[in-house]
């Protein structure tokens, strides 16, 4: 295993994005600072994760890229030029609205997990009578 | 021989509890939780709790209630000394998880002594063994790899093994006393870790992530086998662990209601600590890798040390947590161990076989913690000690387990008949197991553990033996680690069940 998890890889370059604080669906500029030549940039979804998935944009001759996150989570985007990455920034896409799905399998599990424990222990305590 | 006896049944659940929520349930779910896909691997996950877990941890609980004995005497009652060899197997494979786990304590300890002072959360950290400067690397790792290539590091796991001594000296009655401490400890300061996670800006969106069903990457098929694998290890099954704590209950114990409670205490434990890890993760961007060691010594120290103050109390706090946690699952390896040599050579003391056991844990451990650097480049694990914590806990937690779990079920649904347990395990249970229990133990875990053991041989097949790649010391660390792990568990699991029992 490589232990080793953020490595700088960046050439003096900077990535900026504009809203800072994505939101899924919502259209984000990307510019790429003090770089001359005009990468591509490179966008990991859940990265180092076994089930990643990528996608690819073109920055345009002002060196912005519009780039519209498919899906919430934390993303790596990497501008990459002809000799490999020059800049790489880390970010978490936020939920467009309020995720009922993911509120209700919290709530179901906290209730199923929980109650369980209680009811068991409720059980447990409980003097029985002799064995059937 | 007068066997050890819990005082209450408090004493029992929270140290089979204790037991069971360690290190892995804080970080070993959260980082197997991001790998696959964080809200795709939850539903997966819970089922396997109630299609593996818990048919599994009834059947250990049972096993040594009907039993009254340690885990491979429990088995030599189903299938003779064959029965008895798989038991001494799991405890050997067990007996290797303990070394490491404990050298990770050591490492835990170390990293507490280290956010005590104010090099890990402030000041950069040369690490010359690596030939590394200041600010090389962010100041945890950098933390850890100085205290790794260093000697303090077997002096930890020393009075880390010393602490496990302490608390198992007077068996089921001190460990009893200390769970009360710990696991009461380990809820509180969790609690301290969700506050302040879930405060962070942005903290809930990454709540939100764990528990938002991706049906898309759910449909992946090893999203489903890291789940089930996941449930299997955090439930400390195939250990002989539960087995040896049910042994030190009265025969008349409501098992049922006890593996309930263990079960989604355990699981309700790992809920919690992802709300704690996700929030810090996506408050601050970070990728973590798929590795316990990674996610505990670098990913979350960084978010601790990013929080605008306070960053020394909760780091304080959060490896406190750790060596609580880690600590009540050590003493239950060590103890499990420690039950069933005292059951076969009952002639001994049982303290001069704990005595016995630490010291040569202790050795092990010392290997585990082996300072010497062999790969300055960390492409790799860095030291010695590190690449073999890497490659034995491949072969024992990976196979080892799994390849008990599936033999004791095997022996219980084939040769004792899983009516039998079920029948016992409802005779003084006030929860009643219904008949699913039976094809469940029978046909579905078998067939289940059959399929994850077989990915991982596929595995090895398709890509290469675990550890090929590994270089360092002209050793071929993957064959080699596999002979070690496999020879000695065998070599010693054979000569233990074909021993003469003592006095019995």
């Amino acid at each position: 295993m490589n232990l080793l998890v953020l490595i700088a890889i960046a050439r003096g370059a900077t990535l900026e994005l504009l809203p800072p604080s994505p939101v899924q669906g919502q259209p984000v500029t990307v510019q790429v600072v003090d770089e001359e030549a005009s990468p591509s940039l490179r966008v990991v979804y859940r990265p180092n994760s076994a089930v990643e998935r990528e996608e690819t944009l073109s920055f345009d001759a002002t060196g912005e890229a519009t780039w519209v996150p498919a899906e919430p989570g934390i993303a790596v985007l990497i501008a990459e030029g002809d000799d490999g990455p020059v800049a790489t920034h880390h970010v978490s896409v936020r939920f467009a609205a309020v995720p009922w799905a993911g509120l209700a399998v919290f709530l179901c599990t906290s209730t199923l997990l929980f109650g369980t424990a209680a009811f068991a222990t409720r059980r447990l305590f409980v003097p029985m009578g002799p064995p059937s | 021989m007068a066997r050890s006896q819990w005082s209450s049944r408090l004493g029992f659940i929270l140290a089979a509890s204790g037991s069971a929520i360690g290190l892995g349930n804080i970080v070993f779910f959260s980082a197997n939780a991001y790998k696959f896909g964080a809200g795709a691997f939850y539903l997966p996950y819970l089922l396997a709790l109630f299609v593996v877990g818990l048919p599994v941890l009834l059947l250990e609980l049972g096993l040594g209630a009907w039993s009254g004995q340690a885990f491979p005497a429990a088995l030599r009652r189903i299938g003779g000394r064959p029965a008895e060899f798989v038991g001494w197997f799991g405890l050997v494979s067990a007996s290797f998880i303990a070394m490491y786990y404990i050298t990770i304590l050591g490492w835990v300890l170390g990293m507490w002594v280290g956010a005590l002072g104010n090099d890990l959360w402030s000041a950069s950290v040369a690490v010359p063994a690596f030939g590394l400067a200041r600010g090389d690397l962010p100041n945890p790792a950098a933390t850890f790899f100085a205290m790794l290539s260093s000697w303090w590091n077997v002096g930890f796991v020393a009075l880390v093994w010393l602490a496990n001594l302490v608390i198992t000296w007077h068996g089921a009655q001190s460990i009893e006393r200390a769970v009360k401490v710990f696991v009461p400890l380990m809820w509180l300061f969790m609690a301290g870790m969700i506050v302040r996670g879930l405060t962070l800006d942005g903290g809930l969106h990454g709540v939100a992530l764990l528990f938002t069903p991706d049906l898309a990457v759910m449909s992946d098929p090893a999203v489903w086998r890291g789940a089930f694998s996941q449930i299997f290890f955090t439930l400390s099954l195939g250990f002989g662990i539960m087995t040896a704590y049910a042994s030190y209950l009265p025969k008349d114990s409501d098992q049922a209601a006890s593996g309930l409670i263990i079960a989604s205490l355990n699981c309700g434990f790992e809920l919690v600590a992802g709300l704690a890890v996700f929030s810090l993760l996506f408050a601050f961007s970070m990728v973590p890798k798929a590795s316990t060691i990674s996610m505990m010594f670098f990913v979350l120290p960084q978010g601790i040390a990013s929080f605008p103050t306070g960053q020394k109390l909760f780091g304080v706090l959060f490896f406190t947590l750790l060596l609580v946690a880690g600590l009540s699952s050590s003493v239950s390896l060590v103890e499990s161990m420690v039950g069933a040599l005292h059951d076969k050579l009952a002639r001994r003391s049982r303290r001069s076989i704990l005595v016995g056991v630490c010291t040569l844990g202790m050795a092990g451990s010392a290997l585990f913690a082996w300072p010497q650097v062999i790969d300055p480049t960390l492409d790799g694990n860095g030291t010695i000690g590190l690449t073999l914590v890497d490659l034995v806990d491949h072969w024992a937690f990976g196979y080892g387990l799994l390849l008990t779990g599936l033999a004791e079920c095997l022996l219980v649904g084939w040769v004792l008949g899983p009516a039998t347990l079920r029948r016992h395990l409802n005779a003084y249970g006030q929860v009643k197991i219904g008949a699913w229990f039976d094809p469940l133990v029978a046909y579905v875990v078998p067939g289940i553990l059959t399929a994850l053991v077989a990915a991982g041989v596929w595995g090895e097949v398709r890509d290469g033996l675990y550890g090929s790649s590994l270089a360092g010391a002209g050793l071929t660390w993957g064959i080699g680690s596999l002979v070690v792990w496999l020879g000695t568990s065998v070599g010693v699991a054979a000569l233990l069940a074909w021993w003469p029992a003592e006095g019995t």
